[in-house]
């Protein structure tokens, strides 16, 4: 069969579905699965289609959109865009391909269109029987299926035009994949590679996942992003949320527009890719980089990241067995070894051979480690002041303190803010002291350690966060340990613990005793070690605490947190909850809790506890003490591990 | 008319092709010979589009090759290490030929099954390096070209079917003028099929010439000098002489009326011209140019 247009080659076409029939296969036979799954079971059982209200069943359409059309076409574009590219990847091939009358305009349009259809083919063949399946089962038809249907066609677009470029972009077979795995997680990765770094080097700062790049990592930018809003219509009885019975009544794709912008950038990758074609010299197959111009750009990519993973195992190894910020000598010294074998490795890479020690790729090599000795002397110094970055008070929306509890400082509290802002000054300048205290220490007995964090979420929505180990003596011994108990203590921050000025209500709880034991079971009739509490419970309890707090018998943050008493006997739990309005008829709730470790000393709390489980003052005097002895030493996870 | 002017090509700071000029006549059978790495493939890849030329210009009939449908659908090719797909029997890329080759004649195919007794439905991964290269002859031939482009063409065939390959080509030559441009090491080969010859050295042609004129061109003589002519004279222009006794033999770049004539002088008393092959021919033109044969005591 001629083919008529020039941009389109039928004969191709047909070759390239035809010879990867057992991927698409496959692929097909997968997708089929759910629906002979829904089928066998209405056979067998029947099925009541009542569960499947419209709403539930636009739900799954729209997740399917969100998490498995993304996943499937990341997964299977590289596969397609192997086999339809993979002539390119060897002189035979390329040569022969190219040697054709079909012109490189009508080879990538045939192709593309190929790969595309080879994606689709599954989707087709599984998603025709599915919505099928859902008729005749009675469920019906539903037309949230095209959303899916452009969810799949969109991401297909966008990975397939992705892979394509990267095949372009490559004149390797084995590169492709990697290069396509590389590229759709390199922003990400280098991100948190970095925050990894400094989080090491840098005091105060914590690692944790960012993805502040993830458009740049389209998989994750899909699926964090768009979301399926579910809205519902209650049924109040009580006060409490599970007291209340709710209908679904909507859902909508939030987000969307995410999806239809990849769309766009892949029909943009579709056109770079087809000028790179143009472009790509049929001599490049075999080479990993078949565009001189990005040789240098794709040589650094690997050589900064290879550099900073290698140089950082070799600071590990050769430096402090744990990291305490950065040592300028060693430092330099792993880096610039790192540096070396990633520049020179990448260029063998690269050039094929193992001949790149030469004056030109030394220039190269000098210049990255004089950047690496200023990068060390840069982290040692702060000299970009992360270290002692401290928001404006009057930018903050709200602090997030954890210090053994979570405090939520609203940023209008001035004063609070104020207080927190001086404390976290106080650990900065204090960090040699702490540092020291905090690896040279050995002394348990005598030393408290902490974790504090501090988070600042400003009114730009960006977010600070920064984390302390604090290491106070048990008796206070500088004027930083007294102004880290003063501030532990301040009734400002205490409010803010008991959320005694907000929104925030009570709404449950529980508590649990440890070294539970069947002696005490026996003794006392008790069935268990773990009581919920309902809503008066919760509130005796709650007014318990507070009152051993006024007292002086507990003591949030480090005494709470550490086992500076060791005759910790139990644990409580105070949940909190306020009423955030979405809208007029829908809300949602935000969460807080109380942690408080239950010592002997709470004689409040403890007063509680034997009105709740029925014990006479003998008997919870003796309860006590049986709970002391058995938890002596207090060792929360060999109780945990026993249990 | 295959027109290569001024081409060159350069790999990675390497010249390929260096201001290559070949020019093949419309119905002409063209040798391309030249030492390995002369750059006779490179300047085939180019003839068939694969390659753009860095400068310079391949044109068939006029029209640049670069990206051009109609041209190469004229032109069919069969270079050193032919393409099949994996997997797929003689049929199968026939049907896949004949998708792509708007001339492609399938009565041609059917009649070239005499010429090639292959069984199609061979998977042509399994068939020996000389039965693939048939099929690359079936197929090739089978669209009908203009213009036939070939790269150490019969290597692995056996002596019976290089007679009928070049046969058939022959055929095509005389019946339909399809232009043949051959590179090959086999000159012996090339002599009895080429009209005219181009030798490559170093990316350049070092000389293009019909076969007939080169080998009148330059000529071979044995001759035996009176007993006071002891030594060959330094005013002779030879490429290439030697001595057994007292016979020389020389090698001249002219004519043999001409050779006699600057003999004469001397008064030899025994000239014999024997015309030289083109092997002879080959190795005496490169010799001039520093690729001659060296006698290497291992």
């Amino acid at each position: 069969m001629k083919s008529k247009t020039s941009l389109f080659n039928v004969t191709i076409f047909k070759r390239n579905i035809k010879s990867v029939w057992p991927f698409w296969g496959l692929l097909s036979f997968v997708a089929v699965i759910p629906s002979l799954f829904l089928i066998m079971e209405w056979i067998r059982h029947g099925i009541d289609t009542t569960e499947f209200n419209p709403f539930e069943v636009k739900y799954m359409f729209y997740n399917a959109a969100i998490y498995l059309a993304p996943l499937v076409a990341f997964a299977t574009a590289w596969i397609a865009a192997f086999f339809v590219w993979m002539y390119l990847y060897t002189a035979k091939s390329v040569g022969a391909f190219h040697s054709i009358p079909v012109t490189r305009a009508g080879l990538f349009v045939t192709n593309y269109l190929s790969g595309i259809v080879i994606m689709l083919i599954p989707y087709v063949i599984g998603g025709a029987l599915f919505i099928l399946t859902l008729i005749i089962i009675g469920v019906g038809f539903h037309m949230s299926v095209f959303v899916l249907i452009g969810a799949v066609i969109i991401d297909s677009i966008f990975f397939f035009s992705f892979a394509t470029v990267i095949a372009m972009m490559t004149g390797n077979m084995f590169a492709l994949p990697l290069l396509y795995l590389a590229f759709n997680f390199l922003a990400l990765g280098i991100e948190n590679l970095f925050n990894f770094v400094i989080s090491n080097l840098l005091y105060g700062l914590s690692f944790s996942l960012s993805a502040k790049t993830d458009f740049l990592s389209p998989l994750v930018c899909l699926m964090r992003n768009m979301r399926t809003v579910r809205e519902y219509s209650y049924n109040r009885i009580g006060e409490l949320p599970e007291t209340m019975t709710r209908d679904l009544i909507g859902v909508s794709l939030e987000n969307g527009h995410i999806m239809l912008i990849y769309g766009a950038v892949g029909v943009i990758f579709a056109i770079i890719a087809f000028l790179m074609y143009r472009g790509k010299k049929s001599e490049s197959a075999g080479d990993v980089v078949s565009f001189k111009p990005l040789k240098p750009i794709i040589h650094w990519i690997y050589t900064i990241t290879g550099t900073v993973i290698l140089g950082m195992l070799l600071y590990y190894i050769f430096s402090e067995a744990e990291i305490r910020g950065m040592n300028v000598i060693q430092g330099s010294l792993c880096f610039i070894a790192a540096l070396a074998i990633s520049y020179y490795t990448g260029l063998m890479l690269l050039e094929k051979t193992v001949r790149v020690f030469n004056k030109k790729t030394f220039v190269g090599f000098a210049v990255g480690a004089v950047l690496s000795v200023i990068c060390c002397f840069c982290m040692k110094y702060d000299v970009l002041g992360i270290e002692k970055r401290i928001p404006d008070a009057s930018k903050v929306q709200e602090i997030q303190l954890y210090m053994g509890n979570s405090y939520t400082i609203d940023g209008s509290n001035k004063e609070l803010v104020q207080k927190t802002m001086d404390f976290h000054k106080n650990i900065i300048e204090n960090k040699d002291l702490l540092n020291a205290r905090f690896f040279d220490s050995n002394d348990d007995e005598e030393y408290v350690y902490d974790y504090v964090t501090i988070e600042y979420v400003l009114k730009n929505a960006e977010v600070l966060r920064r984390e302390y180990r604090i290491v106070v003596p048990r008796n206070n011994k500088t004027e930083f340990d007294k102004a880290y108990v003063d501030f532990v203590s301040d009734k400002d921050l205490i409010k803010t613990l008991l959320h005694e000025d907000d929104e925030y209500y009570l709404s449950g709880g529980y508590f649990t005793l440890y070294s539970y034991n069947s002696e005490l079971s026996a003794k006392y009739g008790l069935n268990t070690d773990s009581w919920d509490l309902s809503d008066w419970q919760t509130k005796t309890i709650y007014d318990a605490v507070k009152k051993d707090l006024e007292a002086g018998n507990w003591k949030p943050g480090r005494n709470n947190y550490s086992n500076e008493s060791n005759n910790v006997i139990g644990y409580i739990a105070v949940f909190f909850e306020k009423r955030i309005e979405r809208s007029e008829d829908t809300y949602y709730y935000n969460t807080d809790d109380l942690d408080v470790n239950l010592t002997p000393d709470m004689t409040y709390t403890l007063e509680a506890i034997r009105d709740l489980l029925g014990l006479s003052e003998e008997q919870m005097e003796e309860f006590v003490d049986i709970l002391i002895k058995a938890n002596e030493p207090v060792d929360e996870y060999q109780y945990y591990y026993d249990k | 008319m295959i027109e290569i002017k001024d081409l060159v090509k350069t790999f990675d700071g390497f010249k390929a092709l260096d201001g290559t000029n070949i020019s093949v006549p419309k119905g002409s059978v063209y040798g391309l010979v030249g030492p390995n790495g002369a750059g006779k493939s490179t300047v085939i890849r180019h003839i068939l589009g694969i390659y753009k030329e860095d400068s310079g210009s391949v044109t068939i009939d006029g029209t640049p090759v670069w990206e051009n449908r109609s041209i190469k659908a004229r032109c069919a090719a069969i270079p050193d290490d032919w393409y099949y797909f994996a997997n797929a029997t003689i049929r199968e890329m026939m049907h896949f030929y004949k998708g792509i080759y708007p001339s492609f004649s399938v009565e041609r195919y059917e009649k070239l099954k005499e010429a090639f007794p292959i069984e199609e439905k061979k998977v042509i991964r399994h068939l020996s390096k000389g039965m693939q290269k048939q099929v690359a002859f079936w197929l090739a031939l089978s669209t009908m070209p203009e213009c036939l482009i070939l790269d150490e063409p019969v290597d692995g065939l056996d002596p019976v079917m290089r007679r009928q390959v070049w046969s058939l080509m022959m055929s095509d030559v005389s019946e339909r003028g399809t232009t043949v441009l051959v590179s090959s090491h086999n000159l012996r080969e090339l002599e009895d099929v080429c009209d005219h010859v181009g030798i490559m050295d170093k990316g350049k042609v070092l000389l293009e010439r019909n076969l007939t004129e080169l080998q009148d061109n330059m000529v071979k003589l044995q001759v035996v000098f009176g007993t006071d002519v002891t030594e060959l004279p330094a005013d002779i222009p030879v490429l290439h002489s030697s001595r057994l006794g007292r016979v020389f033999t020389l090698i001249m770049r002219m004519n043999s009326d001409r050779a006699m004539e600057v003999l004469k002088p001397y008064s030899p008393m025994l000239v014999d011209a024997i015309p030289l092959t083109l092997e002879e021919i080959f190795i005496y033109e490169l010799g001039g140019e520093h690729y001659e044969v060296k006698d290497i005591v291992i």
